[in-house]
Order: structure tokens, then sequence, then C-alpha cells
């Protein structure tokens, strides 16, 4: 059961991507694209997720939309990810005085509750891309920072470490030769995760009009347009409903997975 | 296993480990001018070369408590311990678990930091060197863990691993780099072809020998082995001591060699010092086991299984567990457990004295402890004190 979701989890990401990548070949469509006669038609062959108020493709739409969610997502993570590792990674090793400021500062960081520090900082900047993947980045980097601590706390007793100092090996060396590399697995795991969270939380940003630009084709953005309309058109809603879901489900899948098999050891 | 299969094993072990050996003692016997009776522990006293030399180390890990994080005590692992160790010589250091002979080995290794006390290496003060400026020494002295699952990268090749040490100092182009490993992993005995291979397709064994090769891939003066063979099979540990024989010969290597079982030690050092509870209790050659007369050294010589199941001798059991480290006994801190403790041994510490050449103990009343005494003398020391 474990390996076939995480099978189907990892199916549905390499499909998303796909649909991202291909969107201008794949999107029968442009989503830009006015057709005020077809406004609310209702899913047809034609079009298959039915047309918008302004009579957009919703498919086209959505497929254009997973650019928007997957790139912040990645875009965010592998912020997160490399910021985050590296200065826990420092202050793990180095311990000390070091390792306590570090602590400070992420409390203080983790002290907020992440959702209302994104909005406060959204309400500040322009909606764009770019300040979406700011904003949630400025957050994300904590989670990875204080995994990697901890784990560099823990491994830099170990003996294969001894052994690199005893060998002269510096800090440099130690920490990206001895240490990151054998904390790739939950790092990998918590990045899986991490992705399901960043593209709910773009979504939600978007869904509040806090996150990327009204006309960008974002999910979150389609259910929020959808909304004023739930009564006489609810697919407006429930199609980017449920693209937002699968890719959640899909990363929280890889997840799992992943920390299956990379959990018990190393290699 | 069979009783009979085990004894057998013990047996070969045994005298694989002296054969080799047998061939050092030549070698050493006529390195000097003077002849001498069995070469493995006077020689270095004649030759006064001193590599190492380690005066009143202490290092006490502090235990934080209380909402400030302030310390509240500490353990007390190393309480003052100096010795020395020769050029090419094999120094034994024998323990219970947790009397502070691997932290020892550490501090030697300026792999923890001591508290007080001096390391001289060849000369070199490094007691207070910073980690930058102990770089260049690092190549001299090197170290084989017990644990040969914990020790070795996981995420990294054989290859890589060995090469790490002549990598961070430089030494030879990548071309001759690979060579030199090549040749450093076969000289361990392994075949070449473990090269790109990780650590997890090796045996214990195996993997021991693949720490031992990064340990002597800079050819150092000393190597700290702790507990090298411990953790392995009875029929593996043979070949690995004798693995270390060889290498002490051919690069007149040094090694502190820490172990927690008499008889392996017996058979590899030049010396032993027994520790008890972060203080050398004794020390002295390692011919001489026979005639160490320190309680604790006794006790633990009695300890070691006789391979002769038929054979009869008294045992001196200790009572007690290994008192605290965070509140070490005042006076002698073998009192609470020795048999023969006296009122002086719980106030008094008896310093490290010689009491005949060659073999030093720290207890009051060595004199009294005459060869392989044990409990039916004690009354009789109860005399002695008395008159």
């Amino acid at each position: 059961m474990k390996a076939f979701t995480s099978k189907l989890g990892f199916a549905i990401i390499v499909a998303m991507v796909l649909a991202a990548l291909f969107a201008p070949y794949l999107a029968p469509y442009d989503p830009s694209e006015y057709h005020l006669d077809l406004s609310f038609a209702g899913p047809t062959f034609a079009h298959w997720f039915g047309n918008d108020a302004d009579g957009r493709d919703v498919l086209s739409r959505i497929i254009f939309g997973a650019r928007v969610s997957l790139g912040i997502g990645i875009a965010v993570v592998g912020i997160s990810l490399v910021a985050g590792s590296a200065v826990g990674l420092i202050a793990g090793y180095a311990g000390g005085i070091v390792d306590r400021i570090f602590l400070f500062v992420s409390d203080v960081f983790l002290a907020f509750p992440s959702f209302l520090f994104a909005i406060a900082v959204a309400a500040f900047l322009e909606p764009s891309i770019a300040n979406v993947v700011l904003i949630l980045s400025l957050k994300g980097w904590v989670t990875y920072a204080r995994l990697t601590r901890g784990e560099a706390l823990s491994m830099r007793e170990r003996d294969f470490v001894a052994a690199a100092r005893a060998s002269g090996a510096g800090a440099p060396r130690i920490v990206l030769k001895h240490l990151f590399p054998n904390m790739i697995g939950p790092v990998l795991v918590n990045a899986s995760f991490g992705m399901a969270g960043v593209i709910m939380i773009e979504s939600a940003l978007s869904f509040l009009g806090l996150g990327v630009p009204v006309d960008t084709p974002s999910w979150g953005a389609m259910i929020d347009q959808g909304t004023q309309y739930l009564l006489i058109a609810p697919y407006l809603s429930i199609f980017p409903g449920i693209a937002i879901m699968l890719v959640v489900l899909g990363f929280n899948f890889l997840g799992d997975g992943l920390r299956d098999k990379l959990a018990p050891r190393g290699r | 296993m069979q009783c009979g299969q085990a004894r057998a094993v013990l047996l070969c072990i045994k005298s694989v480990t002296r054969d080799s050996c047998i061939v050092i003692r030549k070698t050493l016997k006529y390195s000097g001018d003077f002849t001498i009776h069995d070469p493995r522990s006077t020689i270095y006293e004649h030759m006064n070369d001193i590599l190492v030399n380690i005066e009143d180390l202490k290092k006490r890990f502090p235990i934080e408590g209380g909402l400030l994080g302030r310390e509240v005590a500490a353990v007390h692992a190393v309480r003052g311990v100096s010795l020395s160790i020769g050029r090419g010589e094999t120094l034994g250091l024998v323990g219970e678990s947790g009397c502070g002979k691997s932290t020892l080995g550490m501090l030697l290794l300026r792999l923890l930091e001591p508290d007080s006390g001096s390391i001289i290496f060849d000369g070199v003060d490094i007691t207070r060197m910073s980690q930058r400026e102990l770089r260049p020494l690092r190549r001299r002295m090197q170290v084989v863990f017990q644990d040969p699952y914990a020790s070795l990268n996981p995420r990294m090749t054989v290859g890589e691993i060995v090469a790490e040490p002549l990598l961070v100092h430089r030494v030879a182009r990548r071309e001759e780099r690979r060579e030199r490993v090549i040749e450093l992993i076969r000289l361990v005995g392994l075949s070449e072809d473990a090269y790109g291979k990780y650590p997890h397709e090796f045996s214990g064994g195996q993997r021991q020998r693949i720490g031992i090769a990064r340990a002597i891939a800079l050819t150092p003066s000393i190597i700290v082995a702790d507990e090298p063979v411990s953790a392995l099979d009875i029929s593996i540990r043979g070949e690995i001591l004798n693995l270390l024989c060889d290498l002490r010969e051919r690069f007149s290597l040094a090694y502190l060699f820490i172990a927690h079982d008499l008889k392996v030690v017996e058979h590899l050092s030049h010396r032993i010092a027994v520790m008890y509870l972060g203080k050398i209790a004794e020390l002295f050659p390692a011919e001489g086991l026979a005639a160490a007369r320190h309680p604790y050294t006794q006790a633990l010589a009695s300890a070691v299984p006789l391979p002769d199941p038929g054979a009869r001798r008294k045992r001196m059991v200790l009572a007690g567990d290994v008192p605290s480290q965070i509140v070490p006994p005042a006076g002698c801190s073998f009192h609470p457990r020795c048999p023969y403790a006296q009122e002086i041994c719980k106030n008094v510490e008896p310093p490290l004295e010689e009491y005949q050449p060659g073999f030093k103990a720290s207890c009051h009343f060595i004199a009294e402890m005459s060869e392989r005494t044990v409990s039916h003398m004690a009354p009789a020391l109860h005399d002695a004190v008395r008159v």
C-alpha cells in the first residue's frame, strides 16, 4: 500500500511538472483569450472544465496555473533549503554561542504565525510572483535550518567526523563532505512536504488577492474569482481546487515514500 | 560455537599474534648495542627517545542544569595523568569502560580540549595550539576507532575515505594519489576493487582495515588505536592485531593501544598502563604482567580467561561498581573496592611511584603486595599494618 501511494504521488508530480513545462502545447486554448459569448458556459466536449465569467477556458488556465504554483513552490523550497541548510549546518557544527544566537533568531521567526506573517508582509508589497517567493522564503528557511542544525549537532560527535578532524580536515570540508551528504534524506523528505505547504499558502494568498497579479492564472486566484459565482458556476472553483488537492496529495505521498525509503539506513 | 572450538580459536589467535610479534622483537633486539633479556620494555627506557609526553593531564565534562544552564557538576574523566610514549613504542592502556582511557586518547590527538596539564608531541607543546596550527602535526598522529560501522562515512567510497588525509594535506596529485590509495588498500589486505565501493559493502573486519588504511595514509608517527578489535568477532581479532603488528614494523609506528582486555594488550604492547577512574593505577612492562602488584591490575589479570579449562586458580572478583566520576572517592580512588584498603587509603591519595625498575604503581601498600597474592593474604596484611 505504502509503495503504491508513493508511486502514485510520484506519478502525480511528474504529470504536473510535464503539464507545467509543456503548457503551451497541452492547453487547448489561450488561457487569457476572452470569449464573452462563452461566459459561464459549463463543461462541454470543447471546453472540458467549462469557461469562466470572461469566457476564458478553465482547463487551459489550470494547466498554465501549474507553472505558477509549481514554479513558486520550487523557488521557495529551493531558496529555503539552500539558505536554511547553510545556516543550520554552521550553527550545528560550530555550536556554542553561534548556535545560541541561531536558536534565538529562529525562535523569533517561528513565533510569528506563518500565515499572518505572509499577509502582513504581502500587504506592504506589490503583488508579484517574486514578492510571493520572497515572503514565503522569509519564513521557510527556518524549518530547514532547525532540521539540519539538529542533524549536524548529533552527527558531529560521530566517529567518522572525528576521523576527518584527526586527518586535519577543516570545517568547510567536514560540513560539505561529511555532514550534509548524510542528512540529504531527511532534508528531501522535508522539502517534499514543504512543497505541498508552499503551494497551499500561495493559493491562499492569491485567494485573498495578496498573491500573484490578477491576470496571472494561479489556482488560488481562480478559486477566489470563482467564489463570486459559486451558486451559478461552482465548477469555476471546484476544478482548481481539485488541482491543488492533487498536487498537495502528490507531494505528501512522495514525502511519505521518501521517508520510508531513506530513513532506515542511508544507502 | 562449541567450547572446544572456542578454545582452539583463542589458542590460535594467541600463537599467530605471538609469531608476528616475535619478528619485531628480533628486529628490536639487534637495533641496540646492549643485550637485554626481553627488549619489549627495557629498550625504551634506555633509548630515552620520547615521542609523546603527557604531564598531569586533566579533563572534565561539565553537567549543566537549571534554567540558566549553569554548571552544577562535572564528570571527571581524566584526573591528572602523566605518561610518555617512546618512538616506535606500543603503550597498552587498559581499564574498565568509563575509566577515561578513550578520553585520554582523544586528548592526546587534541580532538578534545584538555582542561589543564600539558601534551608534548615530539618536543612541541601542543596543549594550547589552535586547530590551524595543529594541522601540519596532524599528519603525524592518527586514530583508529572501535566501531568500524561508525567510523567510516557511509556516503563516501573507500577510495575517497582513504584519500581524504592525502587530499587535506595536499600530498600527491590526483593520479599519484589514486595509486597511493590503491597501494594502501592492498597493504591492509583488501583487494583493489574496494576502491570504488561503499563501506556498507564490507564486513566489520574489512571496515576496520579501511579505517587502518586511512590512519596510515600519511605514515604517522603515532596511532591512537581506541579499542580497535573490541567490536570484532573473535575470529577476526587476531587478523587485525597481526595487521597492526606488521604495520608497526613497517612504518616504525608508535601506538597508544586502548583496550579493556589485558590479554589483547599484553601481546602487542611494550608497556602497559592500567587506568582506574581517570588515573593511572599501575604502569609496567608488558612481559611483567605476572609481576604487577597493584590490586586492581591483579583483579584485571585474574579476569582473563585461561585457554585450559582444567586449570585452577584463585580469582579475584571485585565487589561493587565503579564509583561515581562526578564525585570521585577521596584518597585512593580504588579504596572502596580494594580488598586490602586501610584507613590511610580513604584519606590520602597515593602517588604514582616506581616500586621496582620499570614498574610504577599508585598504592600505599605496594611494598606489601607480593606477586599474585590474592584474598588469602589479606589477614597477613592486616597484621603488617598493625605492627
